[in-house]
């Protein structure tokens, strides 16, 4: 009481400057907020594939005393028609599926950084080499030119991974491409030339930090749609064997026993694979929002 | 709301940390820059197209000596702004050449023609902070910065939070380093209100003057090139056979030394 103004105004004045204040020390930002979210999806999906490496082999082996066990607080994924606890097969078969979308998408993006920079720095002959590279490899049916793949490796890791990392780059090399198309010529690039700076030098401080953020974003981006193909090449029986519990042979073998009721089978493992994919997404997406300049900067 | 990542405001000095820590700056503009006898600047039988289109410039010649301020006055169009890229070297011409003292401008490394864009929110890398965009182009010193009206908390700021005033200052700057022997402004003043014009200009001819450096002024506005050049040419079209200093050249004392 003492130390308020004795005008009603500026009381009224010292309440408002009070609260904006208050609001300014713990109102959580946008980017923080992002941040925090972004730690969030990171720890969940880092959780799944420690899970799935350090998981003890019995935990995912038949048992064949539970048989066809519904979701229960004891399995709540249920069991199968071997007594095989769902839950850890899940986990176990998302950790494996995640750890091949990852070499996947890496490989994928890596072709992309490659093949876009040399397209646009090179131009010529290189430019029009990797752009009819590009519209081959987006004519051709992703799925038919996966399983073509898969099929000629082998099957199995091998085949699945080849299959899945040497398919996914096109996309991400025309943005690439485009995006130091257009740096290049920008005026403060053109500056920086007349300033003596070698193309190193520039490729370094203006064109690599610019292309960064659209490649980290492209590399989150492809990791979904590389665990979905991981998936749907194994659904489809041209990917991993069966007794290897990647989420996509998982659920090629529930779907075997859907007619006879035992709906977790698919239900759960499905959905898992949904969550994740929809958590690379989110991943991808805000950090696209933290790294874009006009996002935060206004 | 902002979200920047640094906390900058409360530095001392304003310049950005790797700014900052650097010992001791050198200064370019009060060391005697090598060069500074009087250089000359000579087009010989420019001709220019942007790809397979009609040449902008033909036969275009020019004499600029680093003592002269000229002054080109042209319609929109004209090919005024492509004459001010082929000068600097921005854009390579087809034919003729650009020589600073006898020499071809060099392909790699600093040029000695330095270009000052119309549009300065283009000319600056919208991922740095000013004092990195400064920093770019040398070391300038503090006494600089306060003449050019530069405020060291600008150093920390990203530029779409500056004012095209405020970064035309920068960009000015950035043009002329101790190497720069000519500055070719490319309408530079024509987005801003007078007081930051008449400031920037002040500035710029002060510079130019002291350190014998040659300005290009290229500009709409007949009354600014009357104040400041001493040499001013009107085209109309310079895809005809034009040489600058020529005829169409009128000499010219500029009011501003007149008054003095």
């Amino acid at each position: 009481m003492t130390e308020r103004p004795n005008s009603f105004a500026l009381d009224n004045r010292a309440e408002l400057h009070g609260a904006d204040t208050y609001t300014r020390v713990f109102a959580i930002n946008k980017r923080t907020r992002t941040l925090i979210l972004l730690a969030f999806f990171c720890f969940l999906i880092a959780a799944v594939m420690i899970a799935g490496f350090v998981m003890d082999p019995q935990a995912y082996g038949p048992n064949y005393d539970l048989k066809r066990q519904m979701p229960s607080l004891n399995h709540l994924f249920g069991t199968d028609y071997l007594g095989r606890d769902m839950l850890a097969r899940t986990i176990k078969g998302l950790s494996l599926s995640m750890t091949i979308g990852l070499v996947a998408s890496l490989v994928s993006a890596g072709i992309a950084v490659v093949l876009g920079i040399a397209s646009a720095t090179l131009g010529g002959i290189t430019d029009r080499f990797v752009n009819w590279a590009v519209d081959l490899a987006m004519g051709i049916p992703h799925l038919v030119l996966m399983i073509l793949i898969s099929f000629m490796m082998g099957r199995g890791l091998t085949g699945v991974v080849v299959a899945v990392a040497i398919t996914h780059w096109p996309s991400l090399t025309r943005v690439i491409r485009a995006e130091v198309l257009q740096l290049r010529g920008e005026p403060y690039v053109k500056v920086a030339q007349a300033l003596g700076h070698g193309s190193l030098w520039i490729g370094a401080r203006h064109i690599l930090p610019h292309v960064l953020p659209q490649f980290l974003v492209g590399l989150i981006l492809l990791f979904p749609h590389a665990i979905l193909h991981e998936a749907a090449l194994t659904f489809l029986g041209f990917g991993l064997p069966f007794d290897q519990p990647a989420i996509g042979s998982i659920l090629s073998e529930a779907m075997k026993h859907l007619s006879t009721g035992m709906w977790w089978l698919a239900f759960f493992p499905g959905l898992s694979l949904l969550i994740v994919v929809l958590l690379f997404k989110a991943l991808g997406e805000n950090l696209a929002l933290l790294t874009n300049p006009h996002s935060f900067h206004t | 709301m902002r979200f920047n990542v640094q906390e900058n405001s409360g530095k001392s000095d304003g310049l950005c940390p790797e700014e900052s820590r650097r010992a001791e700056p050198f200064e370019p503009m009060r060391t005697p820059s090598p060069v500074a006898a009087t250089s000359i600047l000579k087009l010989v039988n420019i001709r220019f197209s942007y790809r397979g289109g009609d040449p902008i410039l033909r036969d275009v010649t020019l004499t600029v000596t680093s003592q002269e301020r000229v002054g080109i006055i042209g319609p929109s169009g004209c090919g005024k702004s492509t004459l001010a890229k082929v000068i600097t070297g921005f854009e390579m011409p087809q034919e003729g050449q650009v020589l600073v003292d006898g020499q071809v401008l060099p392909r790699r490394g600093f040029r000695p023609v330095q270009l000052i864009y119309q549009h300065p929110e283009l000319a600056v890398n919208p991922h740095w902070q000013l004092g990195k965009t400064l920093a770019e182009a040398g070391d300038f010193p503090q006494k600089m910065l306060n003449k050019m009206g530069i405020d060291p908390a600008w150093l920390s700021r990203w530029p779409n939070e500056l004012s095209g005033g405020e970064l035309q200052r920068f960009c000015v700057a950035r043009a002329l380093g101790a190497q720069t022997r000519f500055v070719v402004a490319d309408e530079i003043t024509t987005m801003l209100d007078v007081i930051t014009q008449a400031q920037l200009w002040e500035f710029l001819l002060d510079v130019c003057n002291r350190h014998n450096k040659g300005l290009i002024i290229i500009t709409h506005d007949h009354n600014l090139a009357r104040r400041i050049c001493t040499r001013i040419s009107h085209f109309d079209d310079l895809s005809s056979a034009t040489d600058i200093t020529g005829r169409n050249a009128t000499a010219h004392t500029p009011l501003h030394e007149l008054r003095e």
